[in-house]
């Protein structure tokens, strides 16, 4: 397969693709739609200024293992909702929360809406079933309700606590 | 972004401060990879001065690179490689410390970082509960989950709270009364909600109505909780054959030809509808207008608000037994992509023990009409109301459901019959149950229908080619009753028992035992079954197949009828004691 596609990262890093793979993006592959394809062989640059090297290596790892994988359109519906995340995405997705967000980021600017969802779910899985001091743990946040705040709040949920 | 330091760790004072997880590139376009453009004269001569002093200790060796760092630019390339360069030498213990302080330091807050829209779809994943506590994290957070109203609505119909938009619509139409009964009134929080939404409740509604819902489901299932119980005396020792209620009225039919209005409220009898001189069998409302049959073999129609009955429907040769009414749905779409409505106004279909079923225009009742007194009574030739009679069941018909131009009747012949209103036609006759069909009901959605029958068993038919589908065993005698909600079949039998079914495949999932006699009665929704027989009204969890609790433990004579909506049961209960009936109406 002759690579004619490049996709350009943020940082100027040519990444040479073949199409299968970069119609994983749905912003690609509308792209490709009203690209016409030339004669010659040269190949055609596509920049992506939204994402760097690093963040595009992860993404166009994501392409190549579902290259040959038709995702079907109705993303929404319940069962999917409360499917678990695929095994591997979530190895793939097990690394640092600033990679994560990235590829967050860039999946949703690419629109690779399986990859979205993966990614959306690990986030989620970070907070199900977690108090929220350990929500603010695991992503560093601030608590900065006063006192009586906090209790005001937590009165108002308690109905969603088992007794 | 609110990451901040971790100033705890000690391992701090060792190592340089590591970049901050938001630093953005800000000077990496403004340098060429390899040279350095420094401008500023103090610092070329700072540089130079640097390079000249030789370093004598490890301190100022130290104290020197990390000055002359200073100028790669953060983010190039020179930067990086000196990184990995150092990484590569450093030992194992210290890259260990290193790497525990680098996952700590690239935590960020995601939910707030991210675009709105990703934030709440990351939220849409999470249960209430742990929606409850995401709440709790920060004011960010709190206001990024008040803003996804969206994901309440959907919670709200994924756990089965409610049937669909239109429920939801219907509940929110009484926004003051919703947020003075389930929120808590709450300075600091409304001002909280206040600085999110500009003053748009919206999102309080959607949780508040989650709120609600949830915790009258709780009470529900909570075997300890009492609720409130009106109990009245009605129809003297006769049978309660029919029932129906709403929030306003309670409706009830006997043979004692008599059918009565409650108030659901207070229990007070509101009206005595008198006209049947037969016992009556069966009754449904549509709005205002009522529909009663009875033994008299007349279908009568009333008007609510006024107390009055205003047309009698004649024809039918013996008992009206069972009736249904149809309301316009949308059945298909038209080649212009419009919605095709059927039936083009309500209709009332009408099942009888002399084996015919007669199709009616409704008259609608409404609250204002004209009271003149004037009682439409006609033979069925100049009925204009009537429409049609199907014809073909050889014995008596049992059952009717209907829906657009559907119409399915189970009937003492043994088979089932589906109806095709646009033609008035019969479309398929259903055979295989070995002995009289009882009860039938659509299944719209699969397009299917299922039947109960005396030969003990319930059958899914299919209603594109007629073919039974499935044939469920299990029961060891008359399956009377059935009922279908969008996960779960529920048949109850003379056997004392009740199945649940999962309506996809047929496959069994639950025998609820407990009672002692015959059901006589029941209603399913998603979340709970009540069902009745001789002395015992029960509740049961419809997931799981748990006995709840006994709703009544007080019954002395037989459960006629039950009814319940998400905030009250009522059950036509016979008190046997000095040989008066009494209907109990409960309140949870």
């Amino acid at each position: 397969m002759v690579k004619r596609y490049v996709l350009v990262s943020s940082d100027n890093e040519k990444f040479p693709t073949e199409r299968k793979v970069m119609e994983k993006s749905i912003l690609l592959k509308n792209m490709l739609k009203d690209l016409f394809a030339d004669d010659d062989d040269e190949p055609i640059e596509i920049p992506l200024p939204n994402v760097s090297s690093s963040v595009m290596k992860f993404i166009l790892e994501w392409c190549e293992h579902y290259k040959d994988v038709d995702f079907e359109d109705d993303e929404d519906d319940d069962s999917k909702k409360s499917a678990p995340i695929d095994e591997w995405d979530k190895n793939f997705l097990n690394t640092d929360q600033e990679m994560l967000y990235e590829i967050i980021l860039a999946a949703n600017y690419m629109n690779i809406k399986p990859l979205l969802n993966a990614g959306c779910k690990m986030v989620a899985e970070m907070i199900r079933g977690k108090s929220p001091e350990e929500i603010r743990k695991t992503f560093n946040i601030v608590n900065d309700f006063t006192p009586e705040e906090e209790a005001a709040i937590r009165r108002e949920n308690e109905w969603a606590e088992d007794r | 972004s609110s990451s901040s330091n971790n100033s705890s760790n000690d391992t701090d004072e060792q190592q340089p401060p590591l970049p901050s997880p938001s630093a953005s590139p800000i000077q990496s376009q403004n340098y060429e990879d390899d040279e350095l453009l420094i401008d500023d004269n103090d610092e070329e001569n700072w540089k130079k001065d640097a390079f000249l002093r030789i370093p004598r200790t490890e301190k100022e060796l130290t104290s020197m690179i990390e000055t002359l760092i200073e100028f790669l630019p953060p983010d190039s390339k020179g930067r990086n490689a000196l990184t990995w360069k150092l990484l590569s030498q450093t030992n194992r213990t210290s890259l260990s410390i290193l790497n525990n302080t680098m996952n700590k330091s690239l935590r960020r807050d995601l939910i707030s970082n991210l675009p709105f829209e990703i934030s709440s779809k990351i939220l849409s994943f999470l249960d209430f509960k742990s929606l409850a506590r995401c709440q709790q994290v920060s004011t960010n957070w709190f206001k990024i989950v008040n803003k996804s109203s969206n994901i309440w609505r959907d919670l709200l119909i994924s756990d089965k709270y409610v049937k669909g938009e239109d429920e939801i619509f219907q509940e929110l139409s009484q926004k003051q009364e919703l947020l003075s009964h389930w929120f808590q009134k709450d300075e600091l929080i409304q001002n909280l909600v206040d600085e999110t939404n500009n003053g748009s409740p919206q999102d309080l509604l959607y949780k508040t109505l989650y709120k609600k819902n949830h915790l009258i489901h709780k009470r529900w299932m909570d075997p300890t909780y009492q609720p409130k119980r009106i109990s009245i005396k009605a129809h003297g020792r006769h049978v309660i054959t029919c029932l129906q209620f709403d929030n306003e009225k309670i409706i009830t039919g006997a043979d004692d030809n008599v059918i009565n209005i409650f108030s659901t409220a207070t229990g007070a009898l509101k009206t005595a509808l008198k006209g049947h001189t037969g016992g009556v069998w069966a009754l449904k409302y549509y709005g205002n207008t009522l529909v009663s049959g009875a033994t008299d073999r007349t279908v009568r129609i009333w008007n609510i608000k006024q107390g009055r009955c205003t047309h009698v429907f004649r024809g039918h040769t013996s008992t009206v037994r069972c009736l249904d009414i149809l309301t316009p749905v949308a059945i298909g779409f038209s080649s212009t992509g419009e919605k095709i409505m059927f039936p083009p106004e309500p209709l009332l279909i009408t099942g009888s023990r002399d084996n015919n079923i007669h199709v009616w225009k409704l008259p609608i009742a409404n609250e204002d009409d004209e009271d003149n007194g004037i009682l439409v009574d006609e033979a069925e030739t100049e009925n204009p109301y009537f429409i049609k009679a199907l014809r073909g069941h050889t014995a008596s018909v049992r059952c009717i459901s209907g829906y657009g131009n559907i119409v399915v009747t189970g009937s003492y012949d043994m088979t089932v019959r589906v109806w095709d209103l646009m033609t008035n036609r019969c479309k398929l006759v259903l055979r295989g149950h070995a002995d009289r069909v009882y009860s039938t009901v659509l299944d719209i959605k699969r397009n299917r229908c299922i039947s109960g029958s005396m030969d003990s068993t319930v059958k899914i038919w299919d209603l594109e080619t007629g073919s039974c589908m499935a044939t469920l065993d299990g029961h060891s005698s008359l399956v009377g009753l059935l009922d279908l909600s969008d996960t779960a079949l529920v048949s109850a039998a003379a056997d004392s028992t009740l199945r649940i079914w999962n309506p996809d495949n047929g496959a069994s999932r639950f025998q609820l035992k407990g009672h002692l006699g015959a059901i006589t009665c029941f209603q399913h929704d998603d979340k709970k079954v009540v069902s009745g027989s001789e002395r015992m009204l029960k509740l049961w969890n419809v997931t799981t197949g748990e006995f709840v609790r006994d709703l009544l433990t007080d019954v002395t004579g037989s459960i006629w009828q039950v009814r319940f909506d998400h905030r009250r049961c009522v059950a036509a209960v016979q008190h046997r004691s000095n040989d008066g009936d009494e209907t109990v109406i409960e309140t949870v």
